[in-house]
């Protein structure tokens, strides 16, 4: 133990003496272990955005559509009115909400510049999955959809657009939707934050419409149904449920239905984007490789340097392991120095990343843990050469070293 | 007859130099026994320092016995050697050999550091020693701040830091003025009064007539080994405390 902090202090000492070329061979090390937490931390946090994201969209959420194993689409393939309805029947205890997966946009004509609106058509039970805050008036509701009222929702960035204020229920829109003039009436205004990445990867906050309204539900067809599942429901079994009840419903061989669902997304995702980041953080590490050979150079260096010194300690009667725990711990110390620098300077990166560019940062204390850990087995490792050859060298002949 | 601390018996020593071998050291028998003051003299590479170097367990003989009291030397392990020096052997360097960049008391406390012992009695121990060697004051000034009889004086401290059974110097005032040399000697008498055995090697007779033993060495042979009466008793050393608390 008093060995220890003796060497320690006496480690301390030869670094301060050296204090340009012990920075210098920090220096691999630092860019090594902060390359390594900045990239891994980047990958982590990114796939932290992404599943955020998915979570937005809804990860119960999933489109079922026909896939005729002739390629040759019937008429039946195509989803109805009646067809959202029979399955929404079918599925009752699995389903929370199902629409037909349609979209429009109108466009509001101004005399400089038109507004452009997105408009999701949306079905019964919507609430259901609602996942914004209504800040001004209602969502659409049952009513409209059965009594297929010309109502609206917006975003609050649309609202103060069109109207210069999120205040205003009862307006009345016209736009053109499809070539077709419309009046909708105003009955609702929503709020959702969301940060500048999100917005990029989403797009705009889209208004509600009824899309009984929006088509005439007589001749109406989509080609998929766009359908979410209840919390509770086992995944697997809901979809298998589902794919039978859609099969037996167009006539096809459950094999003929396909579905894609945002869960099975996500996973695709992570796993690449869980790829990539070890990949690059691989190649990070490498350089932690490099900082470490740094340090065994300079040991090499120091060692030939001082081999006066260490006859000298020798002849006072030092063990060889005195003389190997003397250059272990300087090693040691410049690695681990390099290691915490390199976790600051890496960290600070992380954030200040983060900041920029608007995203949640996730950084696992495991990843800091092994890189700092990592580092201080570089120095170690790579100072046992160094040292032992220290530790072995001859008294007289270290000492007649000039 | 009192005992016996070094008895090297046919000890030859052969540097090869691969193109050709020198032997340094020819079939040498030599008793030193305790509490003696020996001069080792000889002309310039009749083999003082080889001699030196085994005897302070820093070398090995190519052949012959080294006995260090009773303990065989020939035999030991490095690690064995590593105590003997650090606990038996003071060694005192014609080059002082101090660690550079490590102040004077730090200097002193090395050896002790290497044998284990705790901070606060290093501490004193070295405080200690370096008052006796007239540097009480010196304690924080690094060798580049000393001059080189200082150094020579710090360096005997640490010498004898750890209490061992003898001092062995090799050419100790060889890069030092007569004044500085004469101090060191006085303080080599007042420790050899005080029971502790020194060798010194050295190239000056004045040195060579502190001491009570006078071996010669000629190109690696020991061709004289006499007893003389000490020129001058070890006595009162000015400027530095004397004192038998060794
Ligand atoms: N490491 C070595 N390798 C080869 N030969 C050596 C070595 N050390 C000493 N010698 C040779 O051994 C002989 C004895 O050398 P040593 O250093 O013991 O002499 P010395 O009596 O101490 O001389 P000086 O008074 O000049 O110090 C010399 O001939 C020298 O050249
Ligand atoms: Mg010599």
């Amino acid at each position: 133990m008093m060995m220890l902090l003796e060497n320690f202090l006496m480690s301390l000492q030869a670094i301060r003496a050296n204090k340009m070329r012990s920075l210098l061979t920090m220096l691999g090390v630092i860019i090594g272990i902060s390359s390594v937490i900045t990239i891994v931390s980047i990958g982590d946090s990114m796939r932290n955005f992404m599943t955020d994201q998915y979570k937005d969209v809804g990860v119960n959420r999933a489109m079922v559509y026909t896939r005729p194993a002739d390629g040759f689409y019937m008429e039946n393939d195509y989803f109805t009115v009646e067809d959202l309805d029979k399955v929404l029947e079918a599925m009752a205890g699995d389903l929370v909400y199902a629409d037909l997966n349609g979209w429009s946009n109108g466009t509001i004509k101004r005399k400089t510049l038109d507004i452009s609106v997105e408009m999701q058509e949306v079905a019964k039970h919507f609430e259901n999955i609602m996942n914004v805050t209504i800040i001004e008036g209602r969502m659409i509701n049952d009513a409209d959809i059965n009594g297929r009222r010309p109502h609206i929702v917006l975003p609050e960035k649309t609202a103060l657009e069109i109207f210069g204020t999120a205040k205003c229920i009862g307006k009345v829109i016209e736009m053109e939707v499809e070539g077709e003039r419309q009046e909708l009436t105003v009955v609702g205004v929503y709020r959702k934050e969301m940060s500048a990445a999100s917005l990029m990867l989403l797009g705009n906050p889209t208004a509600y419409v009824p899309y009984s309204y929006i088509r005439n539900v007589d001749n109406y067809i989509t080609w998929a149904l766009n359908v979410y599942f209840a919390d509770d429901v086992d995944k697997e079994a809901g979809h298998r449920r589902l794919t039978n009840v859609v099969a037996r419903m167009k006539n096809r061989q459950p094999e003929e239905i396909a579905m894609h669902t945002v869960a099975e997304e996500m996973q695709q995702v992570d796993m690449v984007l869980g790829s990539l980041s070890l990949a690059v953080g691989a190649i990070a590490a490498i350089s932690l490789l490099v900082g470490g050979i740094g340090i065994m150079n300079i040991m090499l260096v120091s060692v030939t340097e001082r081999t006066r010194e260490i006859g000298i300690r020798k002849a006072l009667g030092a063990q060889p392991w005195d003389i190997k725990f003397q250059f272990l711990t300087e090693s040691a110390i410049i690695s681990a120095a390099g290691g915490i620098i390199g976790t600051a300077i890496g960290l600070a990166t992380v954030l200040i990343l983060g900041k920029v560019v608007d995203i949640a940062v996730v950084v696992n204390p495991g990843t800091v843990l092994l890189a700092v850990a990592f580092s201080a087995a570089v120095g170690i490792g790579f100072g046992f050469y160094p040292a032992s050859k220290a530790a072995n060298a001859d008294p007289i002949e270290a000492l007649r070293y000039e | 007859m009192s005992k016996a601390v070094i008895r090297l018996t046919d000890v030859c020593k052969t540097y090869d130099t691969g193109a050709i071998q020198v032997q340094a050291l020819k079939h040498v028998d030599l008793v030193i026994n305790e509490g003696e003051f020996v001069a080792i003299m000889g002309q310039s590479g009749s083999g003082k320092s080889t001699l030196m170097n085994i005897l302070g367990c820093l070398d090995r003989p190519t052949s012959g016995k080294f006995y260090l009291g009773e303990d065989d030397v020939s035999v030991m392990e490095p690690k064995e050697l590593a105590t003997v020096r650090n606990k038996k052997i003071g060694f005192i360097f014609q080059s002082f050999n101090l660690i550079p960049r490590t102040t004077a008391l730090k200097n002193v406390e090395l050896p002790m550091v290497y044998a284990r012992q705790s901070k606060t009695e290093r501490r004193r121990r070295a405080e200690e020693l370096l008052a006796r060697v007239g540097l009480a004051d010196r304690g924080d000034h690094l060798p580049n701040e000393l001059s080189g009889g200082q150094k020579q004086r710090v360096a005997i401290a640490r010498a004898l830091v750890n209490q061992p059974q003898m001092l062995l110097a090799d050419e100790p005032t060889g890069n030092l003025d007569t004044a500085s040399s004469l101090e060191i000697m006085e303080l080599f008498c007042a420790l050899n009064s005080e029971g502790v055995t020194v060798v010194v090697v050295t190239h000056e007779e004045e040195i060579a007539s502190y001491c009570g033993r006078v071996v010669r060495f000629k190109d690696g042979q020991l061709i004289s080994d006499l007893l003389q009466e000490p020129a001058r008793p070890a006595a009162g050393l000015a400027g530095v405390k004397g004192g038998s608390d060794l």
